[in-house]
């Protein structure tokens, strides 16, 4: 379903050459993520298909500048990543991000994990409003980097921050959820 | 603490996003040349032609010639310092791809082709506005523009900055103009009034002119005087 078309490089040669059927296929490959990146940035569905949409459209008129051979991916969702963070600033409200339900809970899904059974539903409710709770910035890169699965070096690319500020959020973030994990625990 | 990041991506798998929106199809009909009304296509083609002559119209010693040429005395100037960033490769939208001879029983005016060069490599119907391209499109090396120069903008408001040099040259006894240097871009409120923007297609040098009605505009990186040359042989 979603992931990196095997003609991908061949896609992108094409799409430089203004082929829009070669980019609809690299949208439908990428628009998954990009559109999930957008909505935990902007905090909204319909600011997240705005910004999904116009990114795109953007990354499109901006492929001249891609350096073919590297990878594709991030510098696409760096520039959706930019237009729903853009959104943001302006609009300021946040859906709240919702739970499955235990009836939702995904079929063939029989043998939970031992991360995920250290962690009752309530304690993922828990999870969730101490990550909303932290200040943006770190809160970004945790969501990106955990929730979404991004490689630390796409969750970079994605904030359009260097790596090492990545990482240094992500372990202030990290240190953060604990400290406040466990302060909900006492 | 790798239980923190576990229990984290877990809790990521159990979110409920909302469903991801058609983005590729609505991607790809942005992306693809809309067919827009025939009036505003000229519209748009007038204001993509005039804004060759922006930075000129600020030339007190061309304004006259340029103003009774394209009639746009109503038209407000606007310069701007810094024009919005070019696109490295905005689609040209030339419209359909037609022949020759269906282009001129398609458009109401004879339409010119330069003898110098021969029949183009593409013909592109815009509304009435005929595209000749010689080369191809991802390889454009000269674009020639031709419609009928009696219909007026009923406003344009232009940005125009200040580099660009124009010469007035005389093409078979009728007056054109070569606009060389800083590219010129033109904001103008298109038939539904809204707010739009026209940049040149090509990044070379523009010659303008009139020919028995018609406005011709060539686009090539040539000298001035070749492009003189080859507008001479249009017939």
């Amino acid at each position: 379903m979603e992931g990196r078309p095997p003609e991908e490089e061949d896609l992108v040669a094409r799409a430089q050459r203004g082929d829009v059927d070669a980019y609809e296929q690299l949208v439908r490959a990428y628009q998954r993520i990009a559109f999930r990146i957008a909505f935990l940035l902007s905090g909204n569905a319909s600011d997240a298909e705005e910004a999904a949409q116009d990114g795109f459209v953007k990354a499109y008129c901006a492929l001249a500048r891609f350096r073919r051979g590297s990878p594709f991916r991030p510098w696409l969702l760096q520039i959706v990543a930019n237009e729903a963070h853009n959104r943001r600033r302006s609009a300021g409200r946040r859906e709240n991000l919702v739970l499955r339900t235990a009836a939702e809970s995904r079929p063939g899904d029989a043998a939970p994990s031992p991360e995920a059974a250290l962690l009752a539903a309530e304690g993922r409710a828990t999870l969730l409003e101490v990550v909303n709770g932290l200040r943006e910035e770190e809160r970004d890169v945790i969501v990106l980097r955990f929730f979404l699965e991004l490689s630390e070096a796409e969750t970079a690319a994605a904030l359009g921050i260097p790596a090492g500020t990545a990482k240094s959020r992500l372990a202030r973030g990290l240190e953060r959820l604990r400290a406040q994990m466990e302060a909900v625990d006492a | 603490m790798p239980e923190l990041e576990g229990a984290l991506r877990e809790l990521g798998r159990e979110l409920v996003f909302p469903e991801t929106p058609a983005l590729a199809p609505a991607v790809a009909a942005r992306l693809r040349t809309p067919r827009p009304a025939r009036r505003r296509l000229l519209l748009v083609a007038l204001a993509a032609l005039a804004l060759a002559l922006l930075a000129a119209l600020a030339v007190p010693s061309a304004r006259t010639a340029i103003l009774e040429l394209f009639r746009l005395d109503g038209a407000t100037i606007r310069r701007v310092d810094r024009l919005p960033p070019v696109p490295p490769r905005a689609a040209l939208r030339l419209g359909e791809l037609v022949s020759l001879a269906q282009a001129r029983q398609r458009v109401p005016f004879p339409v010119l082709v330069p003898q110098e060069l021969g029949e183009p490599d593409g013909v592109y119907l815009l509304g009435e506005v005929v595209s000749l391209l010689y080369g191809d499109e991802d390889d454009v090396r000269l674009l020639l523009t031709e419609f009928r120069g009696s219909s007026t903008p009923e406003f344009v408001k232009k940005a125009a900055a200040g580099a660009t040099s124009i010469q007035r040259v005389v093409v078979g006894g009728e007056p054109g103009y070569w606009i060389e240097g800083a590219p010129h871009s033109v904001l103008f409120l298109d038939a539904g009034g809204r707010l739009r923007e026209d940049r040149p297609r090509l990044a070379g040098n523009v010659l303008l002119l009139q020919r028995r009605g018609l406005l011709v505009r060539l686009e090539a990186d040539v000298s001035r005087d070749e492009a003189v040359r080859i507008a001479g042989s249009l017939r």
